[in-house]
């Protein structure tokens, strides 16, 4: 668990692929990026959601996304290089301001806090 | 728990020769998960897990039997005989432990295969918690005659936008538990609120709360609970450990007994179980007597693992205290690396009467 205070922690929310939202406008997926430096003993991320700043939040990936260096096998470049993850969020209404934030798992399933709760406002797509 | 670490030189040679002389028979049927793996579960969940089965080898193959290695349950094979090449289907009904964190059940495969009567199929699982903290303990402390005790500690989940409480599901008789709104305001919080109602019974008391949600995964939650119920006197730390003690050198440690009604401690006779442990008596202050322990790890080669034993000239209960100590032997570096247990997350206990 230690470990993970020595994550750099990162959340930050760039447009996706422009998707048709509505007839008049159209505004991009959430896209949610953050990377880690260590990931020894971690399994996971957890990503929760909000409509408000102060919640409720909840958690939006069924299954965790699994650490990269989880993956067996990871060549050792990869395991030298800081982890970088990206997650679409699907379900959400793009139209919408919503906050994220991250949690990280160990591999004895014990969550821990990884980002703060980071806002994010609808994003027009330019036609 | 305070773990002490031995590095020894190991003989890596042994197990390399080992496994060299153990020949491996191909299995013949092969396994493909129809969900990803690991299974990502809940405590306690049940799941229907099915498998793609092949026979690779050059005879047909009956399945007699799907069972696991260890605990209960089962499994069917359909068709329940596979041509050479031939596919199947294994069904399987696993129940998860609630033990959190990466896990592996085996389920073994009987067949009429001459060459490999049984095949392996292993299922790996990762066990989440539906709340937060993931590890929780109400640790009420020390209770004495008398005395209530409270112990309060806030659940929260993130699996729904309202966490409730409908019921209580089992507890012990000396505690009363109550689920209250959190302190913050939060649907997704709740405060368990667990107050003393008598006093256990003397001595270390281990047990649970367990309370149903409204959750749909993870519904059923085990609280552990742990309390000291003391007579009119009371002894910390409790247990004491010496940890790892030096070939050849002794340790001292320090017990400090307390009467709780402020009278004077009347100690009538300390028994320590080994010939290695002295004690003195010291007073410390009004209703207050140290016991300075020395520990001579020339008399318990090894280590200690003791019960000491206190009787009381105005007290009909004797108190035992587990001792332990480890000697270390000459050579062998050793590292202290202290309380290991810093993930359980306990709750805010308060003594709410009499607060002596």
């Amino acid at each position: 668990m230690t470990n993970w205070i020595l994550l750099a922690s990162l959340l930050v929310i760039a447009p996706a692929k422009a998707e048709k939202y509505g007839a008049a406008q159209s505004y991009s997926i959430p896209l949610l990026h953050w990377s880690s430096k260590h990931e020894k003993g971690v399994y996971g991320y957890i990503i929760y959601r909000a409509s408000r700043a102060n919640g409720p939040f909840l958690r939006i990936n069924k299954r965790v996304v699994p650490a990269v260096r989880s993956v067996k096998n990871a060549d050792a470049t990869v395991a030298a290089q800081p982890s970088r993850y990206e997650f679409k969020d699907e379900t959400a209404d793009p139209a919408q301001t919503y906050y994220y934030y991250v949690d990280v798992i160990s591999t004895t399933g014990l969550k821990q806090g990884l980002t703060q709760p980071v806002r994010r406002d609808p994003r027009p797509v330019k036609n | 728990m305070r773990i002490q670490l031995f590095l020894v030189p190991l003989l890596a040679m042994f197990g390399c020769r080992a496994a060299l002389a153990v020949q491996q028979v191909p299995a013949a049927l092969v396994f493909t998960p129809e969900q990803a793996m690991p299974v990502e579960v809940y405590r306690g969940d049940t799941r229907t897990l099915r498998f793609e089965v092949r026979n690779t080898s050059s005879r047909t193959i009956s399945v007699s039997k799907v069972f696991p290695r260890k605990g209960k349950g089962g499994g069917t094979v359909e068709p329940g005989s596979l041509a050479p090449g031939a596919k199947g289907l294994v069904t399987i009904e696993a129940t998860f432990p609630e033990a959190l964190g990466e896990g592996q059940v085996n389920y073994l495969v009987k067949t009429d295969n001459p060459d490999k009567e049984t095949e392996l199929l292993e299922v790996n699982y990762f066990v989440q918690s539906a709340y937060e903290p993931d590890l929780m303990l109400l640790d009420l402390g020390d209770i004495h005659p008398g005395q209530r005790v409270r112990s309060t500690l806030e659940v929260e989940t993130r699996l729904a936008p309202e966490l409730r409480f409908d019921k209580v599901l089992s507890k012990p008789d000396w505690l009363n538990v109550e689920v209250k709104p959190s302190a913050g305001g939060s649907d997704q919080s709740r405060m368990v609120v667990a107050t003393t109602t008598g006093q256990p019974p003397i001595g270390l008391n281990t047990t649970e709360i367990v309370l149903e949600s409204n959750l749909a995964s993870d519904r059923v939650l085990h609280i552990p609970v742990v309390a000291r119920s003391c007579s009119n006197y009371g002894i910390s730390p409790f247990p004491l450990t010496f940890g790892g003690v030096p070939e050849g050198q002794d340790k001292e440690r320090t017990l400090r007994v307390r009467k709780f009604d402020g009278g004077k401690v009347q100690i009538k006779h300390i028994e320590t179980g080994s010939p290695a442990l002295r004690v003195k008596q010291v007073e410390c202050g009004k209703a207050c007597v140290d016991l300075k322990l020395d520990f001579d790890s020339m008399k318990a080669r090894g280590g200690l693992r003791i019960a000491l034993t206190i009787s009381f000239v105005d007290d009909d209960v004797s108190l035992a205290v587990p001792i332990d100590a480890l000697v270390v032997p000459i050579g062998v570096k050793s590292i202290e690396l202290g309380d290991l247990d810093t993930l359980t997350v306990r709750g805010k206990t308060e003594i709410l009467e009499p607060g002596k």
